[in-house]
């Protein structure tokens, strides 16, 4: 049987390497490849030309180990958030974070979509997690979600 | 015949021996362990990665039995959250975790050296630490940036490794690492719901890994509990760990990794690749899993370690600082990304019907692998990715 990751197969990188060690520079082009393939399949669901696209992200170093974009969700105000690839990447995920809303993930929320809560200030709880996986996967399944699912929860609780 | 085998939680110091004056030491009673000999840990040098619920424990226990050397990662500071767990005490609050185990350690058991380290093994100093310590051949991955070596249990080749955090993925990283290292890993998790738990033992290049058997995992129930959620939690409490913990539990995880780690080291029993413990049930599982062939980790990457051998005897050059690590399953192609910088050529040739600019690659398992674009397309790729990523830059 396929699983999800199987069916978003083209979001994942062949390259396993991490932050720091030789052949790098070939995982971030990687990654970077598998970010326009994310936002050509969101711009074919949105039949959009990519102006609505709820998401933009960019490295903000040489290394490419420190990521920044903002996230946009429907009818809400836009958010910076932001990556670090720690040297366990791609072992272990992306620690994302949203900056303004970092006092509200610490708090107890309930997650029913991953059957978990967010724990501490990042976002690390992935069992689905591997190391082909990437930040586009990344964003697709946790950022993504926090775009949808948590930032209304936030708001509905009269938090934000 | 004073000393029943029954009588495990006799006070060592309090016993005298038959006829004799003296008293016992403290390992006494484990010099009596008839399938053992425990003295042997005395020579030996273990790692803790987290000294939480479960790793303070394994400390513990490790320390007692009188292991020779105790190398102890966790970049937390101890909280009064954290006095439901065994060990600490409320007067240490406020410490760094090492620390305060570190001080624990050494009263109860002075013989065991332990080196404390606060950090994060997933980032800067205590990733480069970790890896330095996990390699034996200190010329090679990792060695930077460490000082302070004296060529003594600093030094020491590392006998086993205890993962005792509460990331998935950094269960992976360490798995990843060990493997590579060849460094046998003895992992515990509980549950989210606190009851059950799980110990899994890599000994690499012979049991499956922990990669091997995420997919059995999830089947097995590891994902998808559901914490209780709290109404009632006050607004206020911010900074929490949201993950139940119990001492018994947590205690009992512990505890069994040590009895794999100690069968394992000192060569009796059978060691079991992984063990399901259901405190709601009252069961003990043994699972013995199939290796994965496929598997990323030590699958493909077990005949790549092999070809690494032999090429670490040309020369150990090739490593790089942080130290190269292709533990990547694709062993060929990285292996010829490695040689000529020209990624993936043999890929490109094989199979250049890149109608979505991918060749696929199946193995001999049949297993499709995750296929990679070609250096053009990659560089053509990150070329467009970087004008769109400037382009909303400069739209903020
Ligand atoms: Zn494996």
């Amino acid at each position: 049987m396929k699983k999800e990751e199987d069916l978003f197969y083209f979001l994942q990188c062949s390259t396993v390497v991490s932050p720091g060690e030789k052949g790098w520079d070939m995982r971030v082009k990687e990654e970077k490849y598998a970010l326009l393939k994310l936002m050509e399949y969101l711009d074919y669901l949105e039949k959009g030309d990519g102006s609505r696209r709820w998401f933009s992200i960019r490295p903000t170093d040489e290394s490419a180990t420190r990521w920044t974009g903002i996230i946009s969700p429907p009818k809400r105000q836009d958010y910076e958030f932001t990556l670090i690839l720690k040297n366990s990447y791609p072992f272990t995920p992306p620690a994302a974070s949203i900056p303004a809303l970092m006092k509200y993930t610490d708090r107890k929320l309930e997650d029913e979509v991953l059957g978990l809560r967010l724990c501490d200030m990042h976002m690390e709880s992935n069992y689905w997690w591997n190391e082909h996986c990437g930040i586009a996967l990344y964003m697709k399944r946790e950022i993504s979600y926090w775009v949808q699912a948590i930032i209304f929860d936030l708001d509905k609780k009269g938090w934000i | 015949m004073g000393n029943e085998m029954g009588n495990e939680m006799g006070d060592e110091l309090g016993d005298e021996l038959d006829g004799d004056t003296m008293e016992p030491d403290r390992y006494h009673r484990l010099g009596l362990f008839p399938h053992a000999d425990f003295g042997r840990l005395r020579s030996m040098k273990v790692i803790v990665v987290g000294v939480g619920g479960l790793g303070a424990v394994v400390c513990d226990i490790l320390a007692r039995c009188g292991i020779g050397t105790l190398e102890i990662f966790d970049y937390d500071t101890l909280e009064q959250a954290n006095m439901n767990r065994l060990i600490y005490r409320p007067d240490q609050v406020g410490m760094p975790k090492v620390d305060a185990i570190a001080q624990y350690l050494q009263l109860a058991n002075p013989d065991t050296k332990v080196i404390a380290n606060s950090q994060d093994v997933t980032i800067d100093k205590g990733y480069s630490r970790l890896l330095y310590s996990i390699n034996s051949d200190k010329s090679g991955e990792g060695c930077e940036g460490n000082e302070g070596n004296e060529g003594s249990s600093e030094d020491q080749k590392v006998d086993a490794l205890f993962g005792c955090v509460d990331s998935f993925g950094v269960r992976l990283f360490l798995n990843a690492k060990c493997v590579k290292a060849g460094v046998p890993l003895f992992d515990g998790g509980t549950s989210l719901d606190g009851i059950r738990g799980s110990v899994h033992v890599v000994l690499p290049g012979e049991t499956p890994c922990y990669r091997c058997n995420r997919p059995l995992t999830e089947s097995h129930g590891m994902t998808g509990f559901k914490p209780k959620p709290d109404p009632n939690a006050p607004d206020h409490v911010t900074g929490l760990c949201h993950v139940t913990s119990l001492p018994t539990t947590m205690s009992i995880i512990a505890s069994l990794q040590c009895q794999e780690a100690f069968k394992h080291l000192l060569g009796f029993g059978s060691v079991a690749p992984y063990l399901i413990y259901d405190g709601a049930d009252g069961t003990l599982q043994r699972v013995d899993w199939v290796l994965d062939p496929g598997c990323p980790i030590c699958g493909d990457g077990r005949a790549q370690k092999n070809e690494k051998r032999t090429d670490d005897s040309d020369g150990k050059a090739q490593e790089d600082e942080e130290g190269a690590d292709d533990s990547d399953g694709r062993a060929q192609e990285a292996e010829e990304r490695a040689e000529d910088n020209d990624v993936g050529t043999q890929d490109d040739e094989e199979g250049a019907d890149d109608k979505d600019d991918r060749t696929d690659v199946n193995d001999e398992t049949g297993k499709s692998r995750i296929p990679r674009p070609s250096p053009d397309v990659l560089d053509r790729a990150a070329r467009i990715f970087d004008e769109i990523s400037s382009k909303e830059n400069g739209r903020d």
